[in-house]
């Protein structure tokens, strides 16, 4: 078989046609195999053309446009989970980490806009709905983000009740953040009370899946240090979101000095703790990928 | 370096192509184009796997540490142009025994259940 496949026009002008039609896989696919896959055809080429000459030709081209839209659809697929896991963790946490830095100011000026001491209360709301909307976008998209790339981070460490747990705080607060714009679009203006217990209760639910996951990461230790810090997350942020969400649904504005610094005090360990807790995943999963 | 799973039960099952690329590596090095042709010739024809579904699985199975790259040279009964090989690891050949294993478990079974016609009711053993 000593024959040389650019020698006859029709292998010739085939590899030409098969390597144009390469484009279709992903670019690092075909940056890594796209050579070894030309010079497989040029070689099916040849042998067809010897076996059955043109028609061996057709019915090899019928065999190749086959498995080229099967073969890239797989690839373009795979390229979206298998290949990018190690890259949603990070990017899934990094999001939580950010999520929770913006949403922190929002949260303090929110209490602050509601005491007494402040000279201006409707002065305070151009900031706050403009702060505001990282706190929605944090609550219902960037938690349960960051909660799905922990479980994919530590989901096979703390079990199927881990996973669970996980699982069902990301899709309780984006399930509730939903319901936040059903009720800002429907009925904002006729029932205040509703709206605050949608939206705290969206932003709880993840908190109090991330209390129960820091109770099975103190029983199994997955994180290689700061095994309390979910923990201490979750703890603090249910506990101050839920009574401040009771006591505005009580009485619109909490105005007990105590309890705003308490509960900004509170915020603020947790976001700490969170974004802690955040750098932590990115080292363990860096140095468990090798790359950062 | 890529998340490995080091378990050979966590490969079970494999995808015929996978099983078949292994099979076809079991008896020593070879390029992709010979990994074609030896999987054709093992199943008469009946697994044909075009460049994309191939090196997809190659891919695959480099990443999962199935297989590994030996080196790059011309092939001696082709031509001049230089090819790379590959070659099972030691956790693609365990995977390959295990694989194998359980499709002769699943044999048995059909077999006792009289599936078999009379020509394949050789010894399993």
């Amino acid at each position: 078989m000593k024959d040389d496949p650019s020698e006859i026009p029709v292998i010739a002008l085939s590899v030409r046609l098969y390597q144009a039609l390469l484009i279709v896989y992903p670019a690092r696919f075909h940056e890594d195999y796209g050579s070894q896959m030309l010079q497989l055809f040029g070689d099916c080429c040849l042998r067809a053309f010897r076996q059955d000459g043109i028609n061996g030709m057709i019915k090899l081209w019928v065999v190749t446009i086959l498995d080229l839209v099967r073969s890239a659809i797989a690839e373009h697929l795979h390229k979206e989970t298998v290949m990018t896991k190690p890259k949603f963790i990070r990017f899934s946490v990094w999001a939580m980490m950010v999520g929770v830095t913006a949403y922190l100011p929002w949260f303090i000026l929110a209490m602050l806009a509601g005491t007494r001491f402040d000279p201006d209360v409707n002065g305070w709301w151009y900031i706050l709905n403009t702060l505001g909307v990282f706190g929605v976008v944090y609550g219902c998209i960037l938690l349960p983000l960051g909660m799905l790339g922990l479980r994919e981070r530590y989901g096979s460490q703390v079990g199927v009740l881990g996973r669970g747990i996980l699982m069902a705080g990301a899709l309780g607060g984006a399930g509730l953040g939903i319901l936040f714009f059903y009720q800002m679009k429907f009925s904002l203006g006729d029932d205040i009370y509703r709206y605050y217990v949608i939206t705290l209760t969206g932003l709880t639910l993840p908190f109090v899946s991330l209390l129960l996951f820091g109770m099975l990461t103190l029983r199994y230790k997955p994180l290689s240090r700061g095994n309390g810090l979910p923990l201490t997350a979750g703890l603090i942020a249910p506990m101050f979101i839920k009574l401040y969400g009771l006591l505005a649904g009580i009485r619109y504005f909490v105005e007990d000095p105590f309890f705003i610094f308490l509960s900004i005090l509170g915020f603020i360990v947790m976001s700490v703790a969170l974004i802690q807790f955040g750098y932590i995943s990115q080292a363990d999963e860096a140095r468990l990928t090798g790359a950062m | 370096m890529n998340a490995v799973l080091q378990n050979p039960e966590e490969h079970l099952p494999l995808t015929p192509a996978v099983f078949n690329i292994l099979l076809a590596l079991a008896d020593g090095e070879k390029h992709g184009y010979g990994i074609m042709l030896e999987v054709e010739t093992n199943t008469q024809g009946q697994v044909v796997m075009g460049p994309g579904t191939l090196y997809g699985s190659i891919k695959r199975m480099l990443q999962v540490d199935l297989i590994e790259e030996s080196d790059e040279h011309a092939d001696p009964q082709m031509d001049d142009q230089r090819r790379r090989y590959y070659r099972l690891t030691a956790l693609g050949r365990r995977v390959l025994r295990m694989e194998t294993e359980r499709l002769v478990s699943q044999v048995r079974i059909a077999r006792s259940k009289k599936v078999l016609s009379t020509e394949f009711s050789g010894d399993m053993s």
